[in-house]
């Protein structure tokens, strides 16, 4: 089964988000970059994943995980060019997918990080349960050891093979403005 | 360094305000109200009207001033709706929608407080859009333009005149449901001073209390900008200064026109820098044992400043210089502490109970701990400069109960 939160969730997340034409309709205000830090997962490491999204398609996607605590990570300033920046650790991201926490209550915790403009979020609030909930959907298991996600380089889309998506919020992508 | 605001690094790299509503005041507005809204564009194909309120606003004479004031002009007043209850209801919201649809209603004038512009939002929205509340429940999920709305406040309290927002209440569930979008915000909201010089004073003290609640919570909110900022400080000072002479003084119509204007600036700056933690236990608490919002909130709002207190010390310090504090030479923390002085002596003054107790409130673990997962679950909450998981908020709703 699936592992949440590894490049091959990150990979079949993007193939139905992007073949679901109801969202696709609904979800033309999504634009910009989604960045999540999840700390401490199950298998010992810190990960951070990348959405890039222009009129609600994902049109660019990364992934890395790195040995917790990754530093670098975890200090790497928010970049204003990006829509948002999600972070908080494995266990309570896995509690939202579960649905065990709603997204409110996860709003009002202290280890929920959220930066960006909240008055935009809010206005994507619609577009953007919709994405989570297709996501939600992916049958995964949370169960994992180090050994058994051998994903720490990092992806990326086609479109651009040979880029990452770097915590330097300086050296970020072209794609990563919106 | 100004002796209010401490010139801090400023830290948002983007902000955005937005405010579609016209305002217009004056003592006597509504006895012109004809004139007023003829010259306006946009309104002049809306001429059948339906005017929103409740018994209340109706036995206080307020709707017969509309009617006057609309005579000879080209609006016509096709029907007066006058069921809304406390809180507004989602039956008399379908109830008011369908109404408007049978007879063809093109402009609702809410005239009234909270409850009525609130219920007129939501008669707007389905009486445009059709279906019910709940089907555009959260934030942004209004499709389009609705009915435009003028509103007029007859209350000091919840600026829903120029909000973004309202509530209703399902009272099968005992719940309130909440809905943002800029498609709400009324056309224009008419101040008249005489509109409010009914209020009875015990309601001047609530509404007032909750106009309070929203400058300060506004003024802290995690999403705190200069343009909200500066409506919502003068928003606190005008509140401070006028809300005791108002609720002592039925007659000192100086001091209810200032909260009535204070009252909207506050909704203003709410509209764009989101309430916290007081609204969020207010909500749960009004809404499972029925109290007065803007009493739920008076009782819940110096126990949250303390909570909140250091988080943001500065901007706790800035509003004791709203509230009058001019100590000087002492931290940030020491004037924090005296604006929530002020404001726990405004409440005894205002003759507002201590605690939710004092109501009847039950007071034990269960309720406690069923309203601190609710209120840990509302919007609000994301918004509030402290956030806190259920062992932290837990002895905050123990004490505020
Ligand atoms: N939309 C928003 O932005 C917003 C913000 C805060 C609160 N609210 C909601 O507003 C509601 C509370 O509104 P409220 O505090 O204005 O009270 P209200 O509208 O419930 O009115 C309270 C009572 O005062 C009476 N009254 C009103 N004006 C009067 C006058 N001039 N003379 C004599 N009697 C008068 C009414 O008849 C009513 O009985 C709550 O449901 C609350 O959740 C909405
Ligand atoms: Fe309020």
């Amino acid at each position: 089964m699936i592992k949440y939160y590894t490049k091959v969730w990150l990979e079949e997340c993007v193939k139905r988000v992007n073949a679901d034409s109801v969202f696709e309709q609904d979800a033309k205000k999504l634009n910009g970059t989604y960045v999540f830090r999840v700390y401490d997962g199950p298998d010992g490491k810190d990960r951070v994943m990348t959405w890039v999204f222009k009129q609600g398609k994902i049109t660019d996607q990364a992934y890395e995980a790195q040995t917790a605590p990754w530093q670098e990570l975890r200090s790497a300033p928010f970049n204003p060019t990006w829509a948002m920046r999600g972070s908080c650790p494995f266990n309570m991201m896995a509690a939202l997918n579960k649905g065990e926490m709603t997204p409110m209550r996860a709003l009002s915790s202290p280890h929920y990080k959220l930066e960006g403009n909240k008055m935009v979020l809010m206005q994507l609030m619609r577009p953007m349960s919709m994405w989570n909930d297709i996501c939600a959907k992916v049958e995964v298991t949370y169960e994992f050891t180090s050994e058994d996600d051998t994903t720490s380089e990092t992806i990326t889309a086609e479109s651009a093979p040979s880029e990452s998506v770097s915590v330097d919020n300086n050296t970020s992508r072209e794609s990563a403005s919106n | 360094m100004g002796f209010i605001n401490r010139n801090e690094v400023f830290e948002r790299s983007e902000f955005s305000f937005f405010l579609p509503t016209q305002v217009k005041y004056g003592v006597g507005k509504v006895a012109a109200l004809g004139m007023e809204l003829q010259i306006e564009d946009e309104l002049s194909s809306c001429n059948n009207v339906m005017i929103i309120t409740d018994k209340g606003v109706l036995a206080a004479g307020l709707v017969e001033k509309v009617k006057v004031g609309l005579a000879d002009s080209i609006f016509e007043i096709k029907a007066i709706f006058d069921e809304v209850p406390p809180d507004s209801d989602l039956k008399i919201v379908a109830k008011c929608a369908q109404e408007i649809k049978n007879l063809e209603v093109n402009l609702l004038i809410a005239i009234g407080g909270g409850s009525v512009m609130d219920t007129a939002k939501f008669a707007a929205l389905i009486g445009t859009h059709g279906g019910e509340v709940r089907d555009y429940e959260g934030g942004f999920m209004v499709p389009g333009k609705c009915i435009p709305i003028v509103a007029i406040p007859t209350t000091v309290g919840t600026g829903s005149e120029v909000s973004i927002g309202a509530v209703v209440k399902d009272h099968e569930t005992k719940t309130k449901l909440t809905i943002a979008s800029p498609h709400l915000y009324p056309k224009i909201a008419v101040l008249d001073p005489e509109m409010v010089a009914t209020l009875p004073a015990k309601l001047v003290a609530y509404t007032g209390m909750d106009a309070l609640t929203h400058a300060i919570e506004a003024y802290v909110s995690t999403e705190n900008q200069p343009v909200s900022e500066a409506l919502a400080l003068r928003a606190a000072e005008m509140l401070y200064d006028n809300l005791e002479i108002a609720v002592k003084d039925a007659s000192n119509l100086d001091a209810r026109a200032k909260l009535q204007i204070a009252s909207m600036l506050a909704g203003m700056a709410f509209s764009n820098s989101p309430v916290g933690a007081t609204h969020a236990i207010s909500h749960t608490v009004g809404g499972l044992y029925g109290l007065h919002h803007g009493l739920s909130n008076a009782i819940a709002l110096p126990y949250v400043m303390e909570f909140n207190l250091e988080s943001c010390p500065s901007r706790y310090a800035a509003l004791a210089r709203a509230f009058n504090v001019i100590e000087s030479g002492i931290s940030d923390i020491e004037l924090g502490k005296l604006a929530i002085e002020r404001v726990r002596t405004l409440k005894v003054a205002l003759g507002i109970p201590e605690r939710y107790r004092d109501l009847d409130v039950p007071s034990d673990p269960d309720t406690i701990n069923r309203v601190t997962e609710i209120a840990l679950m509302d919007i609000c909450m994301a918004f509030n400069p402290r956030k806190a998981e259920f062992a932290e908020f837990q002895p905050l709703v123990e004490q505020v109960i």
